[in-house]
């Protein structure tokens, strides 16, 4: 068994979400409901990596429940791997390997009674467990922790265990829940090349977290999520381009003796001119030949152009425009 | 065998609990305990005379009462804790999210969690052992205060992991959860069950009791009581001589298999789902308590002018006159039909689930959970009635009339309080129910002191006039109260009715929120 045995075929449809809402009351004392997921419809297909993005309390967390059968829809349907969730729990479940974003594990245990645990839990072949729990041991790199109690381990080892319980019976599908919280820069470089080798195995993985710098050098699609809806979904590239329907660029000047930004802000054509005396930046609606105009003119109006640059749209740029309702 | 012996969870309980430190650490103490309790009793220069044991019989029924003292109340505590804590920990949603079904993962926990309490019962063993050759008891009394001990404390366990399900996260509700755990093992070895009924203590303590050989047949005083032994012992069941070991195994084993349902529909449910029995599951346990409770009531003895005997012991049931047993006995089923409406009680959860699963139906919510509450009143209210009018002298004073008001005030009663719970349990806010509970607490709390103080209880027409608030003059009521104020009684019993009516359409509002809130969410 390797990295890749539990594959589904590509492109069909690992997660699949039908209207599905969740409702519930706020919890402990305060009054009123939530809504933590709005009449979601969503498709991941498999093979992807897809990132699912939003503010606390969006409806990330209770989504990957739903999806992993550990809440119930208050309406709708989600199939992992054509099984219904509800329906079908355990079998389902079998597809999934989950992390969640509070982990914890059982520190009197040693870390590969562990894996054996949920490796019997998952009823995997009785024969082929010892042999999967020590590939899984060296795969997260924990070969010197084998016969560790798990309470010993550093948060990395830790964060590393986990995802190896989830992988450990080989499910075509991983959901992880801010699997990068809380590591230190190492472990988090770790867990993105495992994330990135799992991803080239052929696994699904659903992935929520709060770096979203790591989030779009992983992912295949997106989604952003707020209030219970989906602002934007798609592949990683169509959502950026989505939410970029006007070019931006930045303009820099060697010294600080021209009046950038206003010079621009008097162009017509710009629109959020932004910047200081040395450098600007400002969303352009022309093609390339407008541009070359556009430089020319300020060139010629006396600017020491040193440098001009098309500004690419970053996640985080992007997911603060949509969730803050400047894109819709 | 092998959801038990490959179980996931029996194995990680085992690889936990019984690390060779601990078990030789185990080991040890239970050497030195059998060797003191040997060395003490059988070299005593003091001569043992309770119960008149040889001395080996002695140490005998000391270690088997340790044993049941440790499985039952230790391996109770451990099974406690075996859901609630992992809920604490946030590692229950990993064993929610494997492949282990609800069975698997509780056969595992009810046998796991308190393995360390087995382990340590096996230690006792040998001394236990070798007593029991030493006083000459025969194999298959052991085997059978053994089959006690294991049966009757797997059957606490199966409670108590059942507690552990329904607790919330936090120490208060672990507290709570203890305290009702020891009640509930206590109360069963209850002196107070040997004199009520026909049946023998059901606690897995009496595995001590069944190995004093001496007492076959004879009484026993302790603490001014008067006992009969356990062994050889047989109970009555509607008048039928039943041997109380079998008697024990198959409530044992029942009353596992009942609270192994009540895991296995909701251990891997989403808490906020959980519903402990579905109605007709609830409805059928609380008709076999009920059942028990009647069978083991002395109907043939009752209405003598004397005590039933057996052997040189008095059953003492007071007071005998038809009503009052009538009474008493709606009194004792009261507990049953409360944890019958308790049970059937919907969360805010479960009704906007429904709303969406099977569309408004307003109306017919609003009544919840009377029809099942008034059918097991009914039901048994009716068997009481009747049993009580077959087993009567026919010349004693008995007005059929009475009894069945009796059985339909108890049946409105419980609905009007069960409907005002449920409307309250779906208020918006922290814990509706409890709330609700606490206010009706206070409510009855004040009522029958003022009521009392005011001696309303003692003329036929002011008690009367306290049971459109309060159901406590109906089991006290005689037939000239009856007779002296029949229309008082029935106003009392419509407008118990009314009060019930109120609730169920302050219910019905409240659905109707629910409602527009779906509406609105369409």
């Amino acid at each position: 068994m390797t990295l890749a045995g539990g594959v589904a075929e590509y492109g069909a449809h690992m997660i699949h979400l039908d209207n599905v809402t969740k409702q519930y009351d706020l919890p402990s004392g305060k009054l009123g409901e939530i809504v933590a997921a709005d009449r979601l419809s969503l498709d991941v297909a498999a093979g992807e990596v897809f990132g699912l993005v939003g503010p606390n309390g969006a409806g990330k967390t209770t989504t990957l429940k739903m999806i992993c059968g550990l809440q119930a829809p208050t309406s709708g349907r989600v199939t992992v791997n054509g099984v219904d969730v509800q329906k079908e729990p355990e079998k389902a479940q079998g597809n999934i390997g989950y992390l969640a974003d509070f982990f914890s594990l059982y520190d009197d245990l040693k870390v590969w009674e562990y894996l054996d645990y949920f490796a019997r839990a998952y009823k995997m072949d009785r024969a082929a467990i010892p042999g999967r729990v020590e590939e899984v041991i060296r795969l997260m790199n924990l070969e010197s922790k084998r016969d560790a109690l798990i309470g010993g381990l550093s948060r990395g080892m830790k964060q590393r265990l986990g995802i190896g319980r989830a992988i450990i019976h080989d499910p075509p599908l991983l959901v992880l829940d801010e699997p990068a919280a809380g590591l230190d820069p190492k472990a988090r470089v770790e867990l993105k090349e495992l994330l990135k080798a799992l991803h080239a195995a052929g696994k699904t993985i659903f992935i929520t977290s709060h770096i979203l710098a790591d989030l779009e050098e992983i992912c295949t699609s997106i989604a952003i999520m707020e209030k219970g809806r989906l602002l934007r979904i798609g592949p990683l590239e169509d959502v950026m381009r989505e939410g970029q329907e006007v070019r931006r660029f930045r303009i820099g000047l060697a010294g600080e003796g021209f009046a950038l930004v206003d010079w621009l802000a008097a162009r017509e054509g710009l629109t959020e001119v932004a910047g200081s005396r040395a450098e600007a930046e400002f969303a352009f609606a022309g093609d390339d030949a407008a541009l070359a105009a556009l430089v020319r003119e300020l060139v010629a109006a006396g600017a020491a152009v040193c440098a001009i640059e098309e500004m690419t749209e970053t996640l985080e740029r992007l997911y603060s425009r949509v969730s803050s309702g400047e894109v819709m | 065998m092998s959801l038990l012996f490959a179980n996931p969870e029996l194995i990680r309980n085992a690889r936990i609990q019984l690390r060779p430190g601990r078990v030789i650490a185990a080991a040890v103490i239970c050497a030195v305990v059998s060797a003191t309790a040997w060395e003490s009793i059988t070299r005593s220069d003091v001569e043992v005379t309770i119960y008149r044991l040889t001395r080996a019989g002695a140490v005998l029924t000391l270690i088997v009462t340790l044993q049941v003292l440790i499985l039952l109340i230790g391996g109770g505590l451990f099974c406690l804790q075996s859901v609630h804590r992992e809920k604490d920990l946030n590692t229950f949603d990993y064993q929610r999210v494997t492949r282990m079904t609800s069975l698997e993962l509780a056969i595992g926990k009810l046998f796991g969690a308190p393995i360390l309490a087995y382990f340590v019962v096996l230690c006792l063993m040998p001394v236990a052992l070798i007593a029991a050759v030493e006083a000459h008891i025969s194999v298959e009394l052991l085997l059978a205060a053994y089959l006690v001990l294991l049966l009757g404390s797997i059957t606490y366990h199966a409670l108590a992991l059942l507690i552990s399900m329904t607790i919330g996260r936090g120490g208060g509700g672990s507290a709570i959860a203890i305290l009702i755990f020891l009640a509930a093992a206590g109360l069963t070895y209850s002196p107070e069950v040997y004199s009520r009924w026909t049946i023998w203590s059901v606690s897995p303590f009496v595995a001590a009791d069944m190995l004093s050989p001496e007492f076959a047949g004879e009484t026993v005083t302790v603490f001014g009581r008067t006992f009969v032994p356990v062994r050889g012992l047989r109970d009555f069941l509607f008048g039928w001589s039943v041997p109380h070991l079998a008697f024990l195994v198959v409530i044992y084993v029942a009353f596992t298999a009942w609270f192994l349902l009540g895991i296995r529909r909701n251990l891997k449910k989403e808490p906020a789902l959980y519903e402990i029995y579905s109605p007709f599951q609830a409805f059928g346990l609380s008709m076999f308590i009920a059942l028990l409770m009647l069978a083991a009531f002395p109907w043939t003895t009752t209405f003598e002018s004397g005590p039933m005997r057996v052997g040189t012991f008095e059953f003492a049931w007071h007071p005998t006159a038809p009503h009052a047993v009538e009474a008493s006995l709606l009194r004792v089923g009261i507990f049953v039909f409360a944890a019958l409406g308790l049970a059937l009680l919907r969360n805010r959860e479960r009704v906007r689930r429904r709303f969406r699963e099977f569309g408004s139906r307003v109306w017919g919510s609003a009544v919840w959970p009377a029809p099942y509450l008034v059918a097991a009143v009914g039901v048994t209210g009716g068997a009481i009635v009747a049993l009580v009018n077959h087993f009567r002298y026919p010349a004693s004073d008995w007005d059929t009339r009475l009894a069945v008001y009796q059985v339909i005030f108890l049946a409105v009663w419980l609905t009007r309080d069960a409907l005002y719970l449920q409307w309250m349990a779906l208020r918006r806010g922290k814990r509706p129910l409890l709330t609700a509970i606490l206010y009706m607490g206070v409510f009855y709390g004040s009522v029958c002191v003022t009521f009392g103080a005011l001696n309303l209880y003692n003329n036929a027409r002011s008690a009367a006039a306290t049971a459109i608030l309060v159901p406590t003059p109906l089991f006290a009521q005689g037939i000239d109260f009856w007779q002296e104020q029949r229309g008082l009684w029935i106003a009392a019993l419509f407008l118990q009715g009314a009060a019930a009516l109120i609730f169920a359409w302050l219910q019905r509002e409240r659905l109707r929120e629910f409602e527009a809130a779906e509406v609105e969410a369409v």
